[in-house]
């Protein structure tokens, strides 16, 4: 084979950059495994020899144990009557330095990415960059005093860094400029095929794509942006949090961008509208027709898409679809360029729960008088490209970052931790935000891939150092904006070991979750807990380091189920069990392939040094004061509350062809109808249902054989519901088994042992949890919640097989907001592929009187 | 996986044939792309069509750049209208012999390129 020299070697392109050598403690610490790799032969070899690329196209790799980079932060200014988050989230593409999945860890490639940044102002080349963050950490390029990592990267490509932090209040109101300026040559012809045409995104090679997906629920228009605001309870339509507007690029001349000096002065002016409208009500959901928007950025608008279509490879026109959709009283969806975010983070001052009638002046026609029923809950929320069919790609690419709403949940953190690490700022503010994500360039269907799927980066770097000291009691803010896979934390261990330690010396103790906190009792109950964090998810810990320096490791894996997240020993058997023996029928429940569990590996060094923490900040805030900060709109959901119910059934069914699974709700694929109604204010409890299986019985040569039907396997697909969080209810999951066994905990034929419970097969009803129910207070509030994965139950000596869905049962109060916005798997190829539906909250009004 | 991209450049004069300009990878120091593109199998490949007015469509040959017969599996891309990306994403397979991918435009045969497949 003809490979090059080491030309690429970053060390060519700066020849005054050294060449890495880690620090020797660090060398048995930093051992990063990516799947079944350990790096640890890498990185020490690396001492010893200069570094080569595995072939020409490769470059180096940061090494582990990099500083966590600060991520920059866009923050509200506060205002009266509301605080106002300004600034710009501006799309475009870079080249940056990636790892995917080599079998040399030390090995990265530079890829081509669309990519977030953030400015306080509109970026026209003389903006205002977003702000570092108060927290301690590695300043990210493009700032100053950046220092590049170890070794430092080839000139012109740069490490990723996640989308800028969003921070604002509960009550601000959001504006913040969208710009797209994707070029779009470098992404295969990822572009928007489905106005030529065409669909989805097509490649070469056995694994042909898109095989038996069909447009729109397949891979298709990287380069088109839009964000969704996750956790966000607000106006899902028109300039709120609408996943379901399209941004397409801006437009460009022989490469270069052709100015479009309309935006910003149209979105001055718009955004000053806007302010105006929303102090009016805060349930207002202004603007509610394009006629409310500022004219000239329509007509811009209206041009630009003009000129879009005019392109004669454009087979299906844009501009005649948002013009129909603007007769027909909707909100058009196409969009060149850029896009104004406009909404409130409504605020529930009420000291009560719940509120009474509110008084709405009286030329608001569309609303009756009502008043705010749940307002946000402050805590950490996240944003992303929502695009359906790029979703998936978008948000490997990076596309995401943090969105940080304070409220009383962060007063009551300051009231009892004081002043922060380096100065007199809110303790809360300087706390680390840890931006978790699995980078790549690939949806996986292309061929070659990660099989299990990308490691994790923390703010865009791989297993970065964090530092504490001694006893400190820090906030870390997690969010887990995977496209793929859930963070199973599994404990920490000293630097050098491979495991966790079984006796832990760090505490944590859990104090929200998806962005919405505790209660006194549920933060209390959950001291250091193995924790799974969905992708989507988000959790806040306190994490109590030990009073002794030195550097500690914290584990976690990569899963997709909860099956995945259960002891390694005894073997859970992954193949066919042995055959029946007909004189010896074997005794239930007989062993059928569930999963595979999973290896926990490094994710995030810890350094504890410096002098020891004391007083407040060495300790847990007390559940009571947790409790007391409690806001009351968080209130359980009563029995009494429920006004409907309905059941959604997922489903990943094997196709027998390729791709090898098909992604459904109900048996639909997304196809831009509504699949759910609720009421406006209406309280429901669904039964989310997970069909999925992975097992089944096959005859070969007359006798039944268990085999696996991987893909999809089994998979406990997280739902997600935009706009307003839920509770659950109940959950059942036929997987289970009984604690530190491998023995299922459901059965459906012969003597249950103590713990089983046995099921009649033949009665579905009697397919429900037979013990152990969520408690009916204090429920935790969620937005991404993993469905127990189904079980192909064997029956009759295996001749027989049943399919018995996992579920939960969520109770949410659809308030508020009228809309239309979706519901989705949080697998984010699942979603891109079909799995999603619209939710339609309707009106409990109408315009008509009878006097 | 990777995903690259072929820029495809109009030649320096006047009628002389387009190049085949492999983007995010280095030259070699007399600016040239030797071995051409390099790739593991299984990247995804597309090319950069950055003329004005000429379509280009690749297609795979033998080490004199003699064009193949074309299997759907060794399909390299469709035709390029100028100014677009290729269609479909190429996805990178071990050649049957040696470990280079030799192409040439099917439109302007004095056109080619290669890739050398490393893993």
């Amino acid at each position: 084979m003809t490979v090059r020299d080491t030309r690429l070697r970053d060390c060519d392109m700066h020849p005054s950059a050294s060449p890495h050598v880690p620090e020797p403690r660090w060398i048995a610490a930093a051992c990063l495994v990516a799947g079944a790799i350990a790096l640890c032969p890498a990185t020490a070899h690396a001492q010893a020899a200069p570094w080569k690329p595995q072939s020409p196209q490769y470059i180096q790799c940061p090494a582990p144990g990099q500083p966590l980079i600060q991520i920059p932060e866009i923050i509200a200014q506060a205002g009266k009557p509301a605080g106002k988050l300004r600034g710009t989230i501006l799309l475009n593409n870079g080249v940056q330095r990636l790892y995917l999945g080599a079998n040399d860890p030390t090995q990265c490639l530079p890829q081509d990415v669309r990519q977030f940044s953030g400015w306080l102002s509109y970026n026209d080349g003389s903006g205002t960059k977003a702000v570092l963050p108060a927290y301690p950490g590695a300043i990210p390029p493009g700032y100053p005093g950046y220092v590049p990592p170890n070794p430092p990267p080839p000139s012109g490509v740069l490490d990723p860094v996640p989308g800028p932090t969003l921070r604002a209040r509960v009550g601000d109101l959001v504006q913040l400029t969208f710009l797209n300026q994707i070029g779009t040559g470098p992404y295969w012809d990822s572009i928007d095929r489905g106005e030529k045409g065409q669909g989805c995104d097509e490649s070469t090679g056995g694994q042909r794509y898109p095989g038996l997906d069909v447009f729109p629920d397949c891979f298709h228009g990287s380069s088109t942006g839009n964000i969704h605001f996750h956790g966000t309870h607000t106006n899902p339509s028109s300039t709120g949090d609408n996943v379901l507007v399209e941004v397409r690029p801006q437009l460009r001349d022989k490469g270069k961008l052709i100015p479009d000096p309309v935006v910003v002065p149209a979105f001055e002016k718009f955004f000053a509208s806007c302010e105006r409208q929303l102090n009016k009500n805060v349930l207002s959901q202004w603007p509610y027709t394009w006629n409310d928007l500022q004219q000239d950025w329509v007509n811009d608008q209206l041009a630009l898409l003009k000129r879009y279509d005019a392109n004669p490879n454009i087979v299906n026109k844009l501009l005649p679809i948002d013009l129909a959709q603007r007769a027909a009283g909707a909100w058009p969806q196409y969009y060149i360029g850029s896009y104004p975010y406009c909404f409130r983070i409504p605020d529930y001052a009420g000291r009560n729960w719940p509120p009474g009638a509110a008084r709405v002046p009286s030329h608001v026609q569309t609303q009756q008088a009502r008043a705010l029923q749940m307002g946000q809950s402050p805590g950490t929320h996240w944003y992303h490209a929502h695009k359906h069919g790029s979703t998936t790609i978008n948000v490997a690419n990076g596309m995401t970052g943090a969105f940080i709403i304070e409220g009383g949940y962060d007063d009551m953190l300051n009231d009892f931790y004081g002043a922060g690490w380096t100065g007199p700022q809110p303790w809360a503010r300087s706390q680390p935000v840890l931006v978790v994500n699995q980078l790549g360039v690939s949806p996986n269907l292309f061929g070659g891939g990660l099989g299990g799927g990308a490691p994790f980066s923390i703010n865009g770097r791989l297993q970065p150092m964090l530092t504490m000291q001694p006893g400190q009691v820090q906030l870390w803010r997690i969010a887990n904006t995977s496209s793929r896979g859930s963070v199973f934390l599994t404990g920490f261990g000293p630097a050098g070991s491979t495991a966790p330690a079984p006796t832990q010396t760090f505490v944590w103790q859990q104090i929200a979750q998806d962005g919405v906190q505790f209660t006194g009792g549920n933060y209390e109950n959950s001291k250091s807990p193995k924790l799974t964090i969905s992708p989507g998810g988000r959790a806040d810990l306190l994490v109590q380091a030990p009073t002794e320096t030195g550097q500690y490791i914290l584990y976690a894996a990569q899963v997709r189920s909860h099956c995945e997240t259960l002891d390694a020993s005894p073997t859970i058997p992954t193949v066919a069990p042995p055959p029946p023996q007909p004189q010896k029928p074997p005794l239930p429940p007989y062993p059928t392939p569930i999963c595979a569990v999973q290896t926990a590996t490094p994710f995030l060094l810890v350094n504890v040094t410096g002098t020891a923490a004391t007083g407040n900040q060495a300790l847990f805030i007390p559940p009571a004061t947790v409790q007391a900060a409690f806001p009351p709109f968080l209130a359980d959901i009563a029995d009494s509350e429920i006004r409907g119910t309905k059941i959604l059934a997922f489903e990943s069914a094997p196709t027998g062809g390729n791709p090898g699974a098909a992604h459904s709700i109900d048996g639909h694929q997304f196809d831009g109808n509504v699949g759910e109604v609720v009421l406006l204010n209406n309280v429901e409890e669904w039964q989310v249902v997970n069909k999925t299986v992975n097992g089944g019985l096959k005859t070969i040569n007359g006798n039944p054989k268990v085999v696996t039907t991987d893909p999809p396997g089994v998979v406990d697909h997280p739902f997600h519901i935009h706009i307003n969080p839920f509770q659950i209810s109940e959950v059942f999951d036929p997987n289970e088994v009984l604690p530190g066994t491998t023995t299922y905990k459901y059965i459906f034929e012969g003597q249950p042992v103590t713990g089983q419970c046995l099921l009649d097969i033949t009665k579905p009803d009697t397919w429900k949890p037979c013990s152990n129910p969520p408690s009916t207070t204090g429920r935790i509030w969620w937005d991404v919640f993993p469905i127990p994965s189904a079980r192909a139950v064997f029956l009759a000596n295996n001749t027989r097989v049943v399919v018995v869905p996992g579920y939960f049962k969520m109770r949410s109060r659809f308030v508020d907001y009228t809309g239309q916005y979706v519901l989705h798997c949080h697998i984010l190829a699942h979603e891109d592929r079909g799995m999603m539906t619209i939710v339609e909250v309707v009106p409990l009004t109408t315009a008509y009187s009878h006097q | 996986m990777a995903v690259w991209s072929i820029k495809i450049v109009p030649g320096k004069k006047r009628g002389a044939p387009a190049t085949f300009v492999p983007q995010l990878q280095q030259p070699a120091p007399d600016g040239t792309y030797p071995d051409g593109l390099y790739a593991d199998s299984g990247d995804a490949v597309s090319w950069d069509n950055t003329e004005g007015n000429k379509p280009h469509h690749p297609v795979p040959t033998d080490a004199n750049y003699k064009p193949l017969p074309i299997p759907p599996a060794d399909e390299l891309s469709g035709k390029i209208p100028a100014g677009e990306s290729s269609r479909p994403a190429y996805v990178v397979a071990e050649p049957a012999s040696g470990n280079t991918i030799f192409y040439c435009c099917a439109l302007h045969p004095k056109e080619h390129g290669k890739i050398t497949v490393t893993s």
